[in-house]
């Protein structure tokens, strides 16, 4: 597969999300910059965006089920109502970002920034952060 | 503004906040006891409510967006989806309150007692004053 830009790479993650694993197992060293990305109900399950910037992302209802998110930036990220169980979000930058009525269960957020993130309370919710920046 | 009762107070709050609070600031040493008060659905903004005594209220779905409540005495009061934004909450007793579904984003809990409060689905912003808060919460 050719080198992609990011432009490119929005359009391959929205539409296949294997093919875009795929393509960062090939390209390992690129970086990826999806700021500002509209990513609203994407269906993104297993998707690896480890270390992407996804700064002021739209994830409003995205589907990160088992994401890799790990070291991600996603601080001010819109994750309202995003399906984050399982995912992978150690050390990841969360700080300020809207995580009203996403569903953190099973997640792993060991090292994760959070400060000023908004959540909703739910044991679930509460027992993933325990090991996040606060 | 002659001194008013707590009857009085509770229909005042309940009207014209801005009046509620101007009084508050002409009696600031008055002892405010709304305890068991029906404020259901009330629309409280910005409401001078420090140090007074609201326990077993009910303000369920009311609005204390930047409401002053530091000090406050909500035991036992219902607060399911009140909305709460902004709000001062710095050494309130909600010990026991239900805030099931209420919105807390930006409010400060510091200091505040939520001992056996139910606070399923409160949103709320993240800072280690309100997490401290929230231990002895029920989920």
């Amino acid at each position: 597969m050719n080198q992609l830009n990011n432009k490119q790479l929005l359009e391959l993650i929205k539409n296949d999300v294997e093919g875009f694993n795929a393509y960062r197992s090939e390209y390992t060293d690129q970086e990826i910059d999806f700021e500002n990305a509209d990513l609203y109900k994407a269906n993104l399950e297993v998707v690896n965006l480890s270390g992407a910037n996804l700064r002021w992302a739209y994830l409003v209802g995205a589907d990160l089920t088992e994401a890799n998110l790990f070291g991600a930036n996603l601080k001010g990220a819109n994750l309202r109502w995003a399906n984050l169980k399982g995912a992978d979000l150690r050390w990841a930058n969360l700080k300020g970002a809207n995580l009203k009525e996403a569903d953190l269960s099973e997640a792993e957020l060991q090292g994760a920034d959070l400060r000023g993130a908004t959540i909703t309370l739910t044991k679930e919710n509460l027992e993933a952060i325990k090991g996040a920046i606060l | 503004m002659t001194q008013l009762t707590n009857i009085d107070l509770a229909n005042l709050l309940k009207n014209d906040v801005k009046e509620f609070n101007k009084y508050r600031s002409e009696y600031p040493t008055q002892k405010i006891d709304l305890k068991n008060a029906n404020l259901k659905g009330a629309c409280l903004e910005w409401a001078s409510l420090q140090g007074i005594n609201l326990e077993g209220a009910d303000l369920q779905g009311a609005n204390l967006e930047g409401a002053d409540l530091v000090g406050a005495n909500l035991k036992g009061a219902c607060l399911e989806w009140a909305y709460i934004k902004w709000a001062s909450l710095q050494g309130i007793n909600l010990e026991g309150a239900d805030l099931q579904g209420a919105n807390l984003l930006w409010a400060n809990l510091g200091g505040a007692n939520l001992h056996g409060a139910c606070i399923e689905g409160v949103n709320i912003t993240l800072k280690k004053e309100n997490i401290e808060a929230i231990k002895e919460a029920i989920l």
